[in-house]
């Protein structure tokens, strides 16, 4: 998510805050649900972990207490900049292999990149 | 020489009639040309065409700019508006572009007068388009997962040209496609919509003269949320008879947002809703029971959602879900009243009880059965009768006494509280008062003083009265402390007897009887007058009361009214009980012409003529007269007869 910065007062931070929240939880029920349905779609191992493959953000949750809330954003600005990437290339490549096919799955997969994006 | 200018002025006129652009269009040259082509202008501003003349048309003669004339849809323009520039180049100005129609020609008035066209061009005049206004949007839930925007606006006056609108979005970082609205001007639909980021929103307005735009519209699309209505809505009954539970199903999860409600039930053949506090349903959640019901009824609910802070719009309401609450036993006895028929033994008793069905919301249920108890309470040892009766009545045989009915209804719950009614061996307690009736609009009041003691309640009886067939009794209770209750259902111009009893816990009152009307009417007939003995100098007039059908109101008195042929009408009143009368000072040996008027409160009526002869003699005078002269004329032959026998001695 690219959050905007500036010259805005502490009411503005608070709301953009409350609603990157909102959104990071309206992202993980998507993806959820999109998980699912692409783990059935492609016939994956539903077992595997995602943290294997490269170039996938790893969580930084552990390391939280070590940061400070700056350095969190960052971290969290940086992951999200490299899953956009990931989702685009991922969208390619399903639209690619599935073609007009599977609508309801490219729709979905842009749903969330646009997500990232915001 | 002759034919040689024929020849020039031929090939001249072909040239110019060659020249005219409408005539072949682009394979030959056209003698001149109008700038601006096609132009666009705005309605109420000025305009300036030139028409520019070709050097090669000037070759052919006396063509100069000075000729040139211009039209609007072949009616001319008139010549102040037009400018010789130079030669070659005539202008023609319009302070008005509204004077302006389309097409506009440049014309030349050539030698001989004849006016040929050079150049024509379209003229559009319209409007730059207005600013956008009153843009709104709002997010309508168009199926589980799926949500659509739709934003309105007010697209400015009437431009008269072709102009497009699009709806613009975008976030800060990314723009996205324009939506064009299709076949309106006024509304668009987005399909693809992100919640939680501010989006600005704005429309654009765009045509030949020009481009305008709304004021932007910045707003998170979680903001303005539509919901669908709850799905699934179905009622549970069964728990307790004055509860039902509603259960649905939200189609917005939590992650997206938190919802609030409305509920509303109605009884159903009831046009009026109820509402569920908005406090109680003002948090997510999946059911909800709705207490404080009637038992034994149905009601039809509905149930809508929006966002739990309030920010959005409401949902539509669900389609209504009916359900019925389960039974209760009733809650009150049914009021119990009795006829008693003691005309064939006074000792024995017919006793007719009666009693009403409770209504709907007292009943609580099915009644099944009424359960009667008769107590004789003049003697202990009597045992308890017990009658299970289905209608609304029982007829039972007693003998003279005082006896307690106990009656209770029973529905599949339980049964009602029970209703007693004491029948005293007779009605020795004190009466009413003061007994009186008052008619109001098309309700009989009836009011009384109540006596001393305590009353637990009154019976107020009422039957119509007719010559023709039995007082049918209706009968009502009314609480210990009212003195007068309305009686619906009363037919005016009808009499009615209506009859108060006040009941004690220990006895009963006598009953207090008054007769009553409504409205009252004049009769319907008048009273049949007859003779019933005539004489020299007076008549017996006799009469039958009118039957209360005819009277339609008390009588309050009879009028006779009497004359003879030629003489007044005398007028006489009597009292309305009495059915005979005596007139007297009549004249004899006259026709008279008698007829009656009965008169209630309301009116008169009469009846038939009726005419009789008084006698030429009274009573006794042809005797008074005959037996004299009878006499008289046996004393003359008495005294003749004597006379001649005196005569014959001599």
């Amino acid at each position: 998510m690219a959050a905007a910065e500036g010259p805005s007062a502490a009411l503005r931070r608070r709301d953009l805050c409350s609603r990157g929240i909102r959104l990071a939880g309206k992202m993980r029920a998507d993806v959820v649900d999109l998980l699912d349905a692409y783990v059935e779609q492609q016939g994956l191992d539903a077992s595997a972990s995602v943290a294997a493959v490269e170039g996938v953000p790893v969580a930084a949750v552990e390391r939280w207490d070590e940061q400070t809330g700056t350095q969190r954003l960052l971290e969290n600005l940086a992951a999200y900049r490299a899953f956009r990437a990931l989702l685009a290339q991922m969208l390619e490549e399903q639209r690619e292999q599935l073609g007009e096919a599977d609508e309801g799955l490219g729709r979905a997969l842009a749903a969330v990149l646009l997500q990232v994006s915001a | 020489m002759f034919s040689r200018w024929n020849w020039v002025a031929c090939g001249f006129y072909l040239l110019l009639n060659i020249c005219s652009p409408d005539a072949s269009g682009g394979l030959v040259q056209s003698c001149g040309h109008i700038i601006p082509e096609s132009p666009v202008l705005a309605l109420g501003s000025n305009f300036t065409a030139l028409c520019i003349l070709n050097e090669s048309c000037l070759d052919f003669g006396n063509i100069y700019a000075s000729q040139i004339i211009w039209k609007i849809k072949n009616r001319l323009v008139p010549k102040e508006q037009y400018r010789e520039i130079n030669r070659t180049v005539s202008s023609v100005t319009f302070n008005d572009t509204s004077s302006l129609a389309t097409p506009l020609t440049c014309n030349i008035l050539a030698d001989g007068q004849i006016e040929q066209n050079i150049y024509g061009i379209t003229v559009t005049v319209g409007l730059a388009p207005e600013k956008p206004k009153n843009l709104s949007c709002i997010v309508h839930q168009v199926s589980r997962f799926t949500y659509v925007m739709t934003c309105t606006w007010n697209p400015g006056r009437h431009t008269f040209l072709d102009t497009q609108f699009r709806l613009r979005y975008s976030w800060p970082e990314e723009i996205f496609p324009d939506c064009i609205p299709k076949d309106v001007n006024n509304s668009c639909t987005i399909t693809d919509i992100q919640f939680f980021v501010n989006t600005e929103i704005w429309v654009e307005a765009t045509n030949a003269l020009g481009k305008a735009e709304s004021d932007h519209l910045v707003v998170d699309p979680i903001d303005i949320v539509k919901p669908l209505s709850p799905q699934n809505v179905s009622l549970t009954s069964g728990i307790l008879p004055t509860v039902l539970q509603l259960c649905w199903e939200n189609w917005i999860s939590d992650a997206v947002m938190m919802l609030k409600f409305n509920i509303r039930y109605r009884i159903v053949g009831d046009t009026n809703w109820l509402e569920v506090p908005s406090e109680d349903t003002a948090s997510t959640r999946t059911s909800f029971s709705v207490q404080g019901l009637r038992p034994y009824t149905e009601y039809a609910f509905s149930i809508r959602c929006m966002k739990e802070d309030g920010v959005g719009y409401w949902s539509d309401w669900s389609e209504e879900k009916t359900g019925m609450t389960i039974e209760d036993q009733p809650s009150k006895g049914p009021p119990i009243w009795r006829i008693i028929d003691s005309s064939h033994s006074p000792a024995f008793w017919t006793v007719h009880l009666l009693w009403k069905a409770l209504k709907p919301f007292e009943a609580n249920g099915v009644i099944l059965q009424y359960e009667v108890t008769v107590r004789d309470k003049s003697s202990l040892s009597s045992p308890v009768k017990k009658y299970n009766v289905t209608s609304t009545n029982h007829t039972l045989e007693l003998r003279e006494g005082t006896y307690e009915v106990t009656l209770v209804a029973r529905n599949s719950v339980g049964a009602s509280p029970p209703s007693v009614l004491l029948i005293p061996a007779s009605n020795s307690k004190a009466p009413v008062k003061n007994l009186r009736t008052l008619p109001k609009h098309d309700k009989l009041w009836v009011g009384w003083t109540a006596p001393n003691s305590y009353v637990l309640k009154y019976v107020i009886e009422w039957c119509l009265v007719s010559s023709s067939s039995d007082c049918i009794i209706e009968w009502q209770i009314a609480l210990g402390d009212v003195q007068g209750i309305d009686l619906k259902g009363i037919k005016p111009f009808k009499c009615y007897l209506i009859t108060v009893y006040p009941l004690y816990a220990d006895g009963q009152g006598s009953g207090q009887s008054v007769k009553a009307y409504l409205k009252q009417d004049r009769p319907s007939k008048g009273p049949t007058v007859q003779t019933k003995k005539v004489g020299k100098a007076e008549a017996v007039l006799t009469w039958n009361h009118l039957t209360v059908e005819e009277q339609n109101g008390f009588i309050r008195n009879y009028t006779i009214l009497y004359k003879t042929i030629d003489g007044n009408e005398t007028v006489v009143t009597v009292d309305p009980s009495k059915t005979e009368y005596t007139l007297s000072s009549l004249t004899s040996d006259t026709l008279y012409t008698v007829r009656m008027m009965a008169s209630t409160d309301n009116g008169s009526r009469t009846g038939p003529d009726f005419t009789f002869t008084t006698q030429k003699f009274g009573k006794g005078e042809i005797e008074a007269i005959v037996v004299p002269v009878c006499l008289a004329f046996l004393l003359i032959v008495l005294l003749g007869v004597l006379f001649c026998f005196n005569k014959r001695d001599l």
